[in-house]
């Protein structure tokens, strides 16, 4: 089973949505609502069986969930938030219906500062003649 | 992404020049002009008009000091909207940016007509938006406060949205999502007597021993704990009918701390139980609270420096879970025992 990675990561979750911050590196991770219903699970000790077992309880669930779970599970242990744990036997899953408002799906998102391209540039792309805000026409 | 080539490039000093035309040309009568003294430098606020500058003072007011010939930096803050030079092809998040490492230029705009910039040559810090009545003013949040985090990012100082008080010398951060009670109980404590530096934005050192600094003396409460808080005598500046009629008031006649040490975080949260009580946390809940928090107010959202170094700063800081009780005052009370007696002893040990 699986437990947050508390020597690089904090973890919590806000308005169903998981926020996971790498303090070593300075990185924000979140996931949809559904990926948040589900590393809250996995960081609480719920095996993945278990998980699995309450998202096929739902409606709608697609045929592949079990092989996107893996890799739903894969990718959170390759960024380091998840590591090897206790199994929690107590802690309950389920998942409400609420967790599917953006979509049957898991997925981690990674936000980082090269995300925001510079678009254009007010010092390179300015008129040199009249400076900004002019923008040189080429 | 528009490729450029070296040859072609404008150097900074050329466009930060044609920006100070460009505000001189709105404003030629002068500069409305004011002073503040954050974390011990001086920071000279200059503005295209009286009523932008009375709107801001008001909220700096505890700060506010005497002029000096050599501030520390000089803020520029005028109305206008960048946006409409932007070519109709920019759209995203940020339209234009520039973070010059090599000059410390820095330039950064939205795609809804504000700009933030910093001129290292002068000093200089900018910042312009659209104009805004003084009721649409308050409504947007604390006057300048992406200015305030550029600046103080460039002098070892992180702007945390947090509170912080303190008795007999020692403080504690307070940091909680809205309406976990932080405002309440950080101007409870004002009330009953603490050290007070602050109920929503905090300076706090960048390095070296963690302390916290006041920055604006205006304080924010929803009406139902303004209600409950009878003794509170702070002038209200304007009501946010857009965020269920809270109140930002005055408080700058009281006596603010001008810097504490910080020995916690305190994580308050709104409970049934009579009386307060305080248990020792793992930090993870309570930081990504204040990360979280702390970066989407300064739009900073993909500032991994940022992060990096807020969370650096707290790493051997010990959390604690504040379970509020129902009277604000009872609360105030148990931070201040908390500080004098709990955090003493584990500071002994």
């Amino acid at each position: 089973m699986y437990r947050i990675n508390e020597s690089k990561m904090y973890y919590d979750m806000a308005d169903g949505q998981a926020i996971v911050i790498n303090f070593v590196t300075g990185m924000y991770y979140g996931s949809n609502l559904l990926g948040s219903a589900v590393l809250d699970r996995l960081q609480a000790g719920v095996s993945p069986n278990s998980v699995l077992e309450a998202l096929r309880g739902l409606p709608g669930c697609p045929e592949d969930m079990g092989e996107q779970l893996d890799a739903f599970i894969a990718e959170l242990i390759s960024r380091e938030i998840l590591i090897p744990g206790p199994t929690n036997a107590e802690e309950c899953c389920l998942i409400g219906g609420e967790a599917l408002e953006d979509g049957f799906f898991l997925t981690v998102d990674e936000f980082a500062e090269a995300q925001d391209l510079l678009l254009a540039d007010p010092v390179h792309d300015v008129d040199a003649s009249q400076g900004w805000p002019v923008l040189r026409e080429d | 992404m528009l490729q450029q080539s070296a040859g072609n490039r404008v150097p900074p000093e050329l466009f930060f020049e044609a920006m100070e035309r460009r505000i001189g040309q709105r404003c030629s009568g002068g500069f409305s002009v004011f002073y503040i003294r954050a974390a011990g430098r001086v920071v000279e606020l200059r503005f295209t008009s009286k009523e932008l500058m009375a709107a801001t003072r008001e909220q700096l007011r505890w700060c506010e000091t005497e002029a000096v010939k050599n501030p520390d930096a000089r803020f520029f803050y005028w109305n206008d909207s960048v946006g409409s030079y932007l070519p109709e092809s920019h759209t995203g998040a940020f339209c234009l940016n520039m973070d010059d490492r090599a000059s410390g230029a820095y330039l950064r705009t939205w795609p809804e007509g504000r700009m933030l910039a910093f001129n290292p040559l002068t000093r200089s810090y900018y910042f312009c938006e659209a104009y805004k009545s003084r009721e649409e003013f308050y409504r947007s949040g604390h006057a300048l406060v992406l200015l305030f985090s550029l600046w103080a990012q460039d002098r070892d100082l992180i702007l945390l949205h947090g509170a912080a008080v303190g008795e007999a010398g020692e403080g504690v951060l307070i940091c909680a999502r809205g309406g976990s009670g932080k405002s309440t109980l950080s101007i409870a404590c004002l009330l009953a007597g603490l050290d007070f530096v602050s109920d929503d934005y905090v300076l706090v050192s960048g390095s070296g021993p963690l302390r916290a600094f006041p920055l604006y003396s205006m304080i924010c409460l929803n009406p139902d704990m303004y209600g409950k808080l009878p003794e509170l005598r702070a002038p209200v500046l304007s009501v946010n009918h857009a965020r269920g009629d809270r109140l930002l008031l005055d408080a700058s006649g009281y006596r603010f701390s001008s810097g504490l040490p910080i020995r916690a975080v305190v994580f308050p949260e709104i409970t049934e139980d009579r009386a307060a009580s305080f248990q020792p946390m793992a930090p993870g809940r309570a930081m990504v609270h204040l990360i979280d928090s702390t970066i989407h107010q300064m739009g900073e959202n993909r500032n991994t420096r940022l992060v990096k170094t807020i969370a650096g700063r707290f790493l051997n800081t010990p959390v604690y879970r504040m379970r509020l009780g129902g009277d604000p005052m009872e609360n105030a009370c148990a931070v201040g025992r908390f500080i004098r007696e709990d955090l003493q002893h584990v500071s002994n040990q």
